[in-house]
């Protein structure tokens, strides 16, 4: 009795260090992790969608428009590569090293959504991925963005900048990024914040064919900048020469309400 | 001599000047970068231990998340805004609190200056000007309550919940230590640099959490406001003395919007 217990608990020691073997193959696919920090703001512009073009289904008085630009990640920003596969393994420390000086991530983003005033609604677009790694490249990648419904792997994000100058932006805590100083503030619609999942994903050729990237692109934020300022319904001109504006110039204002 | 002390020299100027002792030992100084670090620690703090006794006291109010209600206005009132928009404004309310507030400058300046009589030679001299020294009228140890509070009116012309900003009016108004403040006035647009106002719609999701996932867009409109006023009067009680404080107001309120601008 004692002896078969003892028989089979060899066996099941012997399948365990097997499989264990077999998951912590070298040869296994790697996890390469791409972090991006912007060093400074994108500018784009808030543009007219083309003629003929499908347009989303805007609430009454928004404007279909479109965001659209392209981003070098490498010169805008601060790129760094780790990896969540085991450390000890001679290959994944020289990969790090060999991406680390040969890694360009281009974005390409392009955004459709409505507008009114200086607020925006993202409805549908996609960033499509690119670029060199290390010794092989970034098959070129679309990533999907939806905002009602549907599988989606990409993300925007709007914030309307009503009034007054644009914050400093902090991402990390010793890491803060500026508005450049030569844009006025009056030009200023927004920010918009482009990011991909952070999900896995096996978009590599080369070497890399059968590993896996995950991006945290943390994320590159966007000025959205009006083309002209037409986009409001009202003009700038028009809502300063307005009741309202007078009205509040005066400090009597204050004393008024 | 301090920076003999932090840097344990023995060099014959440091007698005189603690700057000249820094020049002569200045690659002393670069052969040891934790020295260099710890002087450059002690120059900023006694520069800016300078600065701060030249500018004005500093308050900051900082507004956790609060939800309010974005509350349209009659026509007839003072903003007047095109159809389709209404006029509409949002009513924000922050209060100093003394247990998160630094609030010694308070207690420092409520020494008052009090008439006092001067004898000499043992005469009261009645004759002479008055004379004046600095005692402090009351001891205060510590301000223990601060009633000071920070109302601040956003005006808006509104389209389905979608705000564009007209102005604000703030009132500055309450008691802390030996000063009351009542201060109101009107922010415009083209007073850009003292504040920013920015307005997002939330959406119920957060970064990983909805990828993958349909999500429905919320009602929730999210405005940031920060604020810096400049130079706003705290007087004494007895109407004697003035110090000037600069506010910074960082607000973050939620309304919910209309559920037609889905």
């Amino acid at each position: 009795m004692c002896h078969a217990f003892f028989r089979k608990s060899v066996r099941i020691f012997l399948w365990a260090s097997l499989t264990c073997s077999v998951f912590s193959n070298p040869v296994a696919a790697r996890t390469w992790e791409i972090t991006f920090l912007p060093n400074e703001f994108v500018i784009a512009k808030l543009m007219n969608l083309e003629p003929g073009e499908p347009r989303p289904v805007c609430p009454a008085g928004f404007r279909p428009m479109r965001v659209a630009s392209q981003i070098d990640l490498r010169d805008n920003g601060q790129l760094t590569v780790g990896t969540s596969s085991p450390e000890h393994y001679k290959s994944t420390k020289t990969g790090v090293e060999r991406i680390r000086d040969n890694l360009n991530p281009k974005l390409e983003f392009d955004l459709i959504g409505c507008a009114f005033m200086k607020h925006f609604l993202p409805q549908s677009g996609h960033i499509d991925l690119s670029g060199t790694f290390g010794t092989g490249e970034i098959k070129p990648t679309r990533f999907h963005f939806q905002a009602s419904g549907g599988e989606k792997d990409a993300g925007f994000w709007y914030r309307t900048q009503l009034a007054g100058s644009l914050q400093s932006t902090r991402l990390a805590w010793n890491k803060t990024i500026e508005a450049p100083a030569h844009l006025s503030v009056e030009k200023i619609l927004g920010t918009l914040w482009v990011y991909v999942s952070h999900e896995p994903f096996a978009i590599l050729s080369g070497e890399y064919a059968n590993d896996f990237v995950e991006f945290d692109l943390d994320g590159p934020r966007i000025i959205v900048v009006s083309a002209d300022w037409t986009i409001a319904r009202f003009s700038s001109a028009e809502r300063r020469s307005g009741k309202v504006f007078l009205v509040f110039r005066s400090k009597a204002f204050a004393a008024v309400i | 001599m301090r920076w003999r002390w932090i840097l344990g020299f023995e060099h014959e100027t440091c007698r005189s000047s603690a700057l000249d002792c820094i020049y002569s030992n200045f690659e002393m100084i670069l052969a040891s970068k934790a020295l260099l670090v710890v002087v450059l620690v002690a120059l900023i703090s006694a520069w800016s231990g300078v600065q701060a006794q030249a500018q004005n006291a500093h308050l900051e109010l900082n507004a956790r998340r609060t939800s309010v209600e974005l509350e349209i206005v009659a026509p007839e009132s003072a903003i007047s805004c095109k159809v389709p928009m209404r006029p509409a404004k949002i009513d924000i309310v922050n209060a100093l609190n003394p247990q998160t507030h630094d609030l010694s400058s308070f207690v420092e300046t409520a020494l008052r200056k009090k008439p006092v009589v001067v004898r000499r030679g043992g005469q009261t001299d009645t004759e002479g000007p008055e004379s004046q020294a600095r005692f402090a009228s009351k001891s205060f140890s510590k301000v223990q309550a601060a009633d000071v509070e920070l109302r601040t009116v956003l005006y808006f012309c509104e389209y389905l919940g979608f705000p564009e900003f007209v102005g604000l009016v703030y009132t500055a108004s309450g008691e802390v230590g030996n000063f009351t403040v009542h201060k109101r006035d009107a922010v415009t647009s083209d007073q850009g640099e003292t504040f920013s106002l920015t307005f997002e719609r939330g959406f119920k999701w957060y970064r990983d959490s909805n990828f993958g996932k349909s999500d429905t867009p919320d009602t929730t409109g999210r405005l940031h406001l920060s604020l810096e006023l400049k130079d706003i009067p705290f007087q004494t009680q007895e109407g004697d003395g003035e110090m000037l404080v600069d506010l910074t107001l960082s607000s973050f309120v939620e309304f919910p919007m209309p559920e037609s601008s889905q």
